[in-house]
């Protein structure tokens, strides 16, 4: 064997791992964040493009869209222990969920296109205030550790 | 050369996450307005009489401990920081926000649907163990009752038993001890009709102690099992 082929073999290793790396990378989180504990009345999950029930038990996962009727109300425990809730006509979108469950390190991303939010925040935010995240059509709000509630209301679009 | 080929595995590693990691919606950048965010309709289509949006935020009282709060950022660089129970934002145009404060009585019923949606808080129960064994003590004995009370009144409970023991005894030894203090509670949990797929069960040993100790001394508060409801 000559240098040169060591040095190449070197390099197919690296390009390999970079490649593995990144499908770990963007695949390991995109997924799972939380389960639905409350539906009532008219409550759908949109994955893909798809529109799907969502009875309690449900998994909901990053980039869902959760939507609620004018009857519906829906509750979403997080595996860090975050909860939020929607009440009637409301679009919820879980933009971007990741938590490391010994570290407590973790980011949450959601926004709220219409209707009402109840925020409880959980142990990404005692972790670190901010790293959740609600965001609006007008406003971002930053969670440094608390309750609250969002409406996000366009009287003139009605 | 082999630490030359770990540490590429190393950088190939970073690098691969940075390139491809972050998404891109991801907020570690600082949070920035994009116009593509901030629909707005022409003036003229718009009844002149109505306000553009009547957007609000209300912070709640928290059950128990301390309000950290919450910051609102508008476009145009407006910050309100809602710290104290009732506070308020409200926003009917783009970056047009007002700090107000709300009343508890019109919170409740104007979000009475919303916060009866929110689902019950995750808790946390210790059970505390006879020493040496995997026995529970007579008072954790009914506090199980009170644990499993509280587990079949959830919806879709996901259960997190972790064992744990005192510093009497090797490592071996409590490492098997507190995993076989946690096995119990997960028997006795399923066993009283809580599904099996439901219940994660971990084991630590003697290293995460709830009252520190020298090694070898025996400490009732320690032989414990945590579990964690939600």
């Amino acid at each position: 064997m000559t240098k040169v082929s060591t040095f190449q073999r070197d390099i197919l290793v690296f390009g390999v791992l970079l490649l593995a790396a990144a499908w770990m990378c963007t695949h390991a989180f995109a997924g799972d964040a939380g389960r639905i504990k409350v539906s009532k009345g008219d409550v759908q999950i949109e994955r893909n493009g798809k529109l799907m029930a969502a009875p309690v038990g449900a998994v909901v996962e990053v980039e869902d869209t959760v939507k609620t009727g004018s009857d519906g109300s829906v509750g979403i425990t997080f595996h860090d222990n975050s909860l939020l809730s929607a009440g009637p006509n409301s679009e919820l979108v879980i933009e971007r969920f990741v938590f490391d469950s010994t570290t407590h390190q973790g980011e949450f991303d959601t926004r709220l296109k219409k209707g009402t939010l109840a925020v409880v925040s959980g142990k990404i935010v005692k972790q670190s205030p901010e790293a959740m995240r609600i965001k609006t059509p007008a406003a971002i709000m930053g969670v440094r550790g608390t309750e609250f509630i969002v409406k996000v209301d366009e009287p003139a679009a009605n | 050369m082999r630490v030359a080929l770990a540490s590429a595995i190393i950088a190939a590693m970073v690098a691969g996450c940075a390139l491809f990691g972050s998404q891109p919606n991801a907020g570690s950048q600082p949070v920035r307005w994009t116009k593509s965010q901030q629909p707005i309709e022409p003036e003229a289509l718009r009844p002149s009489d109505r306000p553009a949006r009547n957007d609000l935020i209300v912070l709640l009282p928290k059950p128990n401990g301390k309000i950290g709060g919450v910051v609102v950022r508008t476009e145009g660089g407006k910050e309100l920081l809602l710290d104290q129970a009732y506070a308020g934002a409200h926003i009917d145009g783009p970056g047009e926000m007002q700090p107000v404060t709300y009343d508890a009585e019109q919170a409740r019923s104007e979000f009475s649907s919303v916060v009866a949606a929110l689902p019950g808080r995750p808790a946390t129960f210790l059970l505390y163990f006879l020493e040496g064994k995997d026995e529970l003590t007579p008072d954790s004995e009914r506090e199980f009752e009170r644990v499993f009370a509280e587990i079949a009144a959830r919806p879709y409970p996901e259960i997190q038993v972790i064992g744990h023991t005192d510093a009497v005894g090797n490592a071996q030894f409590n490492d098997q001890l507190s995993r076989q203090r946690a096995q119990r509670v997960r028997d006795d949990l399923v066993q009283r009709g809580i599904a099996a797929d439901r219940v994660e069960v971990s084991s630590r040993g003697k290293r995460e102690p709830l009252v520190p100790t020298a090694e070898g001394v025996s400490e009732p508060k320690n032989r414990r099992v945590e579990i964690n409801v939600r």
